[in-house]
Parts: structure tokens; sequence; C-alpha cells
């Protein structure tokens, strides 16, 4: 591996790292107990290790639907194995899709109403 | 140890929807910038023509936020039924294989 691939691997590990950190934090004040930084450090490395398979997972799903871009709906296959967490992604996915929804229709809306306001004056 | 994944980790996450637009809120929900995720997957495919849409990321930036709560959540109770009042390695050692499958 090249040096400049290596440093770019070393710094999003250091950003994983970081909000695992904090997410770990989070779960310890809602449980009043302390994590210790080598926990830290193992789940962080974890997440980091398993970003790989999700990753090669998510290009052979792009691929074998003859797509070079990996969509939603790949990730809700990578997401197939446990019931919940399957329901959950489906469930966030069309949180999305709405908020898009709305966006389009809100600056749609704001364009009818200038125009009538335009033809008004 | 439970095969399924933990309804409170779940349950916790808070609104996707309402979390950009409340930044000032003192409770901020924690999560991977969607650069990050972006780059990491990037560097992981086989293929540099592999792109992403910004849907998969958003999805994936939020399974890997469940991943690891579920990590903290899981080794917590474990620290707790072994009655320490820290959760040290060890705890998350033993919950890491059943949290593998299930991921």
């Amino acid at each position: 591996m090249s040096v400049a691939k290596d440093e770019t691997q070393q710094r999003l590990k250091a950003a994983v790292h970081y909000t695992v950190g904090l997410l770990v934090q989070k779960t310890g004040e809602d449980h009043h107990i302390k994590f210790s930084r080598q926990v830290v450090a193992a789940i962080a490395e974890t997440a980091f290790r398993q970003c790989d398979i999700f990753a090669k997972d998510l290009e052979a799903f792009a691929r074998h639907a003859k797509r070079s871009t990996v969509s939603s709906e790949d990730v809700k296959l990578a997401a197939r194995r446990s019931t919940a967490l399957s329901i959950y992604i489906q469930n966030k996915s069309e949180e999305l899709n709405q908020e898009q929804r709305d966006l389009k229709k809100k600056s749609t809306g704001k364009r009818k109403s200038r125009d009538t306001e335009e033809s008004i004056e | 140890m439970t095969s399924e994944i933990n309804d409170q980790s779940l349950r916790r996450a808070p609104c996707f929807s309402h979390s950009g637009e409340n930044m000032a809120e003192k409770d901020a929900e924690i999560r991977f910038k969607k650069e990050t995720i972006s780059k990491l997957l990037s560097s992981f495919f086989k293929e540099d023509k592999t792109r992403l849409s910004g849907d998969a990321v958003l999805l994936m930036a939020e399974m890997l936020k469940v991943f690891v709560q579920e990590a903290a959540v899981r080794s917590q109770k474990q620290a707790d039924t072994e009655d320490c009042d820290q959760v040290d390695v060890e705890h998350f050692e033993k919950i890491l294989p059943q949290l593998l499958l299930d991921f």
C-alpha cells in the first residue's frame, strides 16, 4: 500500500475512533458505567473492519444489479441478517425519501407562489 | 446472549429528520459524518469506478452507528452481569462473536 493511501486510512480510522468514543461515552452516561479506553479502541477497530466487509458486500450487490453506483437498496440488502435492523434501516430509508419529497414540494410550492405574485403585480 | 438486535438501542435513536434543524440543542445526536463514511467505503471498494449514492451513505452512517451502540450496550450488559464497575476489553471480547454474527 502506498504511503499516501496508508495515511488517509489512518486519518479515517482516527475519525471513526472519535465518533465511536462519543457514542460509547453517551451509552456509558445513560447506564452510569465507565468504559475503559481500550474498549473504545477495540470497538473502533471492529467498526472499521466491519466497514471493510460492508463495503465489499455493497459493491458486490451493486454489481449483481448491473449498477456501478451503490444505492439505498443495496444497503437494505446488507442489513438483511437481523430482522430488527432490517426494519429499522427500511424505516430510515423511507424517512429520507419522505424528506426529499417534502423538500421538492416546498421548492416547487415556493416557485408557484412567486409566479402568482409576479402575475398579480 | 440475545441474537436479535436489542430493541433499546434502536428505540433510543432519536428521529433523524429533526436533528439537522436543531443543531443548537444540547442533546444533538451523535453520528458519523457523511464524508467520513463516503471516503471510508470508497477506500474499501475493489474497483475505482464504484460510486455511492447520497442515500446509501446516510443509511450506512446509521447502520454503523447502530453497530457501535450495540457493541457498547452489549458490553455494558456483560460487565453488569459480572458485577464490574467498569467495562473492559474482556467484556467486549465475550459479546464480539454474537455481534459479528448479527451484522
